[in-house]
């Protein structure tokens, strides 16, 4: 005779087809050793259903505040540049690089009614190509920044 | 009741309502489901959050095919079978003596007591059970998920499934005999 221990907790489950089902139950009734290991089994699978029944007294955890932080709170409630696109984000970045050269071109001369004469043209010149940011052995990224924001450093 | 599907495709858009609805409906029984893989409250409700998190940025990449659930305790099976690897890890570097010498000279009278608690022994069968088995199980037993559905879920088959269960079964039948009066 064949045991069938090994598909008691299947038909506990309600995973056998009845054919199945019908046959491991003639056999439960002739052999007494998997009889009692069927006994054994249901005992702990509906321990296990009563233990389950007991998750439903679960109070809900109320997660969402948290759970909200880490996703949307993320695009709103950080720093304000970090919009809910990277478009937006590169629209930003570009406009702020547009508005930082025409600053840094109007800054050293009389402004927009003034005439620049040549020193201070020199002096704007001398300005950027000394300044460590624009230097070619410094590395600092920006050149990296300029690109990702549609903008060509190479002029 | 709006389907999972929609608010998952709602989701992927960015609608925060959508959203909202996903993780109130289901944070109960993704936080019950993890309470018994790990046996701990607090790493539970850690791990409810970083599954909601990563349904939120995987959105985009979810199939709507009717099967949210088990792609969602896909995603919080993964993460606790992950935590319950780094804490084995952890435990075995941080060898604590004392914890190890209360353990040779038996449980306290306090840890006695609570482990006539019926459902301090359950979880501590289920803590004792390889982590495959105890995810199989409580997928089935606490969750009400088809062995169809945990094949999915695990990368396995149906008779795969049907073994750790069975697996499962005995174990918890060794553990729990003589400590729990069984229904």
């Amino acid at each position: 005779m064949k045991h069938v221990t090994e598909r008691i907790h299947a038909w506990l489950a309600g995973e056998l087809d009845p054919v199945s089902a019908t046959d491991l139950e003639q056999h439960l009734e002739q052999c007494p050793d998997c009889a009692r290991v069927a006994r054994e089994s249901r005992a702990v699978w509906e321990t296990l259903g009563s233990a389950a029944a007991e998750d439903e007294q679960l109070s809900s955890p109320s997660l969402w505040p948290r759970v909200r932080a880490r996703t949307f709170g993320e695009q709103t409630g950080g720093s304000w540049f970090y919009g809910p696109s990277s478009v937006v984000r590169a629209g930003l970045a570009s406009a702020a690089v547009a508005a930082g050269l025409v600053f840094a071109v109007m800054l050293p001369g009389e402004g927009l009614n003034g005439d620049q004469n040549s020193s201070d043209q020199q002096v704007e010149t001398l300005w950027l190509e000394d300044s460590s940011w624009t230097s070619a052995d410094q590395d600092y990224g920006l050149d990296r920044m300029w690109l990702s924001a549609g903008l060509d450093t190479e002029g | 009741m709006i389907d999972d599907d929609v608010l998952m495709e709602r989701t992927a858009r960015n609608e925060e309502a959508a959203f909202r609805l996903l993780v109130q409906r289901w944070e109960k029984e993704v936080l019950a489901f993890l309470i018994h893989m790990l046996g701990s409250m607090e790493e539970a409700e850690d791990l409810v959050q970083d599954t909601f998190v990563k349904v939120y940025h995987q959105a985009g990449r979810y199939r709507p095919e009717g099967k949210f659930k088990s792609w969602l305790f896909r995603i919080a099976g993964n993460l606790a079978r992950s935590r319950l690897r780094r804490r084995k890890i952890l435990r075995w570097v941080r060898f604590d003596r004392t914890e190890h010498d209360q353990a040779d000279v038996g449980p306290s009278p306090q840890q006695r007591l609570e482990e006539k608690e019926s459902a301090g022994a359950i979880q501590k069968a289920l803590d004792g059970l390889p982590d495959r088995q105890r995810q199989a199980l409580l997928m089935h037993r606490f969750q009400g998920m088809k062995y169809r559905e945990i094949a999915d879920v695990m990368d396995t088959t149906v008779p795969g499934v049907e073994s750790l269960i069975q697996r499962s079964l005995v174990g918890l039948r060794a553990e729990l005999a003589g400590k729990v009066e069984l229904s």
